[in-house]
């Protein structure tokens, strides 16, 4: 345990300075912050490209707070997600290639610490960065917008959280296995996989992590029917994930320094 | 046009530059063999593509272990 929470204040120095907990909560609010914006300004921007009528520009509705939250909320499971896959795909390949990660597991750190300290701090980044965008977003829509309801923000948030770390366990996996890019555009089309096939059968893969947003999103319409099966699959993909890259970093040897 | 809300706008403004600037600090501080390609491009990037710009900086443009 203390060494695993030695192992994740490292991780946090390391994001410090080489800038990621800095550039990627900045990116993040600027994410969620643009969306209630364009919304908004959408007549002046639709006005300004030209060729439409003054009468269809006023009849143009101001967007309900609710949808727009969804809208916000939908930019960062794409583009967010791609942020983080590309952020993190060296997370732990990176630190086996330039030798770190033989030079910290050879002095008796278990590699379990070493996989959790990585994904603790993984994580640590997402929940600041998404905190600080999905707050903005929120901020904007209510002053734009309308008043959003407390209890949806929050819970449309958490599952959203939720999805985030499933992401990232699977990205910390991919990563033991492959080195550089190849973890990222794997990682990417695992989960993009998962949102489609959900999207085209949903009978069939009511199971899939890939419904928590759907969840997120039916909680501003207001009825959501939880399954416990989503959440079930959503947490234990996370544990396998991490006990599988724990399993796979001590049994990979150290690679050629190259 | 007209009834543009600067106040709105402002901290957009605001947090792309510090996007912009942390970039470039970054870039400033890095060893030459530690960037990908040459750094005056990358200062051009910085500079002039905005969001992307300096995200297409801190993800492909350095070569990070």
């Amino acid at each position: 345990m203390k060494i695993t929470w030695l192992m994740y204040r490292k991780e946090l120095l390391e994001m410090v300075r080489s800038y990621k907990l800095l550039w990627i909560p900045v990116v993040f609010i600027l994410l969620g912050v643009m969306q209630p914006i364009t919304s908004f300004y959408l007549p002046n921007i639709l006005a300004a490209s030209g060729d439409i009528s003054a009468e269809l520009l006023t009849q143009l509705p101001v967007p309900l707070p609710a949808d727009v939250m969804v809208q916000s909320l939908s930019q960062y499971s794409t583009i967010g997600i791609l942020i983080i896959a590309i952020a993190g795909m060296n997370i732990v390949a990176g630190e086996r290639y330039s030798g770190t990660a033989a030079l910290v597991l050879v002095r008796s750190v278990p590699s379990l610490s070493f996989i959790i300290a990585k994904w603790m701090g993984q994580l640590t980044l997402l929940f600041v960065s998404f905190t600080l965008g999905y707050g903005g977003a929120w901020y904007y829509t209510a002053i734009l917008m309308g008043p959003v309801r407390w209890g949806d923000a929050l819970i449309a948030g958490a599952l959203y959280f939720l999805w985030f770390a499933f992401a990232q366990s699977l990205l910390l996996l991919l990563s033991t296995i492959f080195r550089g890019s190849a973890a990222a555009v794997i990682s990417l089309l695992i989960m993009g996989a998962l949102s489609v096939t959900y999207s085209l059968i949903p009978s069939w893969f009511s199971w899939s992590p890939a419904r928590i947003l759907n969840f997120a999103n039916a909680t501003f319409a207001g009825e959501v029917n939880y399954t416990a099966a989503t959440f079930v699959t959503s947490v234990l993909g996370c544990l396998v994930c991490l006990a599988a890259s724990a399993w796979l970093l001590r049994r990979q040897g150290i690679p050629d320094q190259s | 046009m007209s009834e543009l809300n600067w106040g709105l706008i402002a901290p957009i403004i605001i947090l792309q530059l510090l996007l912009a600037v942390i970039g470039l600090i970054s870039l400033a501080k890095a060893e030459v063999e530690s960037v990908r390609g040459p750094k005056w491009l990358w200062v051009i990037i910085i500079v002039f593509g905005s969001i992307i710009g300096s995200i297409c900086y801190f993800t492909i443009g350095r070569k990070a272990y």
